[in-house]
């Protein structure tokens, strides 16, 4: 009898494989306690399922295969039963990330959410500078809120990391949001596009970096990783647009199964049948998977290929086409054609397995 | 004397095409055990002993009784020092053996 240490890479990989769920996203509520001015949601009704659902959810998860969830809204914390959600998914022994803002949390929250060995907290940082980040929220004092919270859970023992949506009423204040990471001892994750919102409304593109800042932020590695060579779209077209469709998918508050929570299409809903069944069965779920990069016609002759880091879901949500170009990886593909760097092969799509 | 077990708290797992994967919280370790041992890590739940699942694993495979405790004790002690298991002399409480 053996037990060998493995990569977290290779789980993903058998996920790939077998057509299983890994890894996936609930967003537990769409309420919220701030009103950020790019937030994806086109409302913030929704309160989610019951608790007793969610322990059917995690019940099915842990039948289907599911090793990681990520439980976000919204924001979670507005759930007063949020708590029992995740240790419900612990006694499933799901390994648990949560984003979140923070602010509601409660020197009793941490004291749980380490006692349950949650994985990761993400906590949305839009500046170093108080003011910025609190117009972003649009709620005074939000800033001050989530940093304290950080600080305490650093200083539980809780593994933080900073998502930072980066904005062009934000980015100028990337250096200083560093040194405050690198102070705390934590990752930034950066994202360099603002989506649409759910229902496909492009409000939120007023907050999207100008060519100009996408230049910049380009030449930081650590916030746009950077591939040394270009990769040619004809000797790839066999290769998968995107995993997530195979290893990964998300769950609305409504129960709604999403091979991503960015590819708004629904496979079913778990109040009407086993995620594992939908899974695998969806005939939706099952066509986006037969996708393969020969499929997306614009890409064969576009000059951007080599600079693009398309996002089927992106390309569906704000230009109406899964196999269609995205003009959002466009945007950036042209600033990183301007700079002469290439994204990592990662970024891209994968090679199929079997 | 009777020697319980119990996965350990800071443990994620799930076992995938009969074998086990352990992922711990604390170092995070993932651990993938091949499928006999993936099968003695799936009777490790609520109230059990290593003379029960010894007896267990003397049902389902081959072999002296005596070699099979022989692996078995030499598998869990490694699962120990992987900190991934516990072992203890008395039962654990409720809230452990209730963990799936």
């Amino acid at each position: 009898m053996f037990a060998n240490e493995i990569k977290l890479g290779d789980i993903a990989l058998l996920g790939k494989k077998n057509i299983i769920p890994i890894s996936m996203l609930v967003e537990v509520c769409y309420t919220c306690n701030e009103n950020c001015v790019h937030c994806c949601l086109d409302n913030h009704a929704k309160s989610g399922l019951s608790l007793s659902e969610y322990e059917s959810l995690f019940d099915q998860m842990a039948e289907a295969g599911t090793f990681y969830v990520i439980l976000t809204g919204g924001e979670p914390f507005t759930r007063p039963d949020f708590m029992d959600i995740v240790r419900a998914a612990r006694r499933r022994r799901l390994s648990v990330t949560i984003f979140t803002n923070a602010t509601l949390l409660s020197d009793s929250h941490i004291a749980e959410l380490n006692a349950l060995y949650v994985d990761e907290v993400h906590v949305s940082i839009y500046s170093a500078n108080p003011d910025v980040h609190d117009r972003v929220t649009r709620v005074n004092g939000s800033f001050v809120k989530s940093m304290t919270a950080i600080k305490k859970m650093l200083a539980a023992g809780i593994t933080v990391r900073i998502k930072c949506p980066l904005m062009n009423a934000t980015v100028d204040g990337i250096d200083e949001l560093k040194k405050v990471a690198k102070n705390l001892g934590v990752n930034i994750q950066y994202s360099s596009i603002i989506t649409a919102r759910n229902d496909g409304s492009l409000d939120t593109h007023q907050c999207r970096l100008t060519h100009d800042q996408l230049q910049t932020v380009l030449s930081y590695p650590d916030v746009m990783s950077r591939g040394d060579e270009p990769i040619y779209y004809h000797k790839n077209m066999d290769c998968i647009p995107c995993d997530t469709v195979f290893n990964g998918g998300s769950i609305d508050p409504e129960g709604n199964v999403y091979a991503c929570n960015q590819l708004r299409m629904i496979g079913g809903n778990i109040l009407e049948q086993p995620l594992g069944a939908i899974w695998r069965e969806s005939p939706v779920f099952n066509t986006l998977r037969s996708i393969r990069l020969r499929d997306l016609k614009k890409c064969s002759d576009c000059d951007l290929f080599h600079h693009c880091t398309r996002c089927p879901g992106l390309a569906y949500l704000e230009d109406g086409d899964v196999l269609g170009c995205s003009s959002a990886a466009k945007a950036v593909a042209e600033a990183r054609k301007r700079a002469d760097v290439y994204p990592t092969e990662a970024h891209i799509f994968s090679q199929p397995i079997g | 004397m009777c020697t319980y077990l119990a996965k350990g708290i800071n443990v994620s797992c799930r076992t995938i095409n009969k074998e086990a994967f352990i992922f711990d919280q604390k170092s995070r370790q993932l651990l993938k055990l091949d499928m006999i041992g993936s099968f003695i890590w799936d009777q490790i739940r609520g109230e059990i002993t290593i003379d029960q699942v010894v007896e267990i694993c003397c049902q389902a495979f081959e072999g002296s009784r005596q070699e099979i405790a022989s692996s078995i004790n030499e598998f869990l002690n490694d699962l120990c020092d992987k900190k991934v298991l516990n072992l203890s002399s008395e039962p654990f409480c409720e809230e452990v053996t209730s963990v799936c």
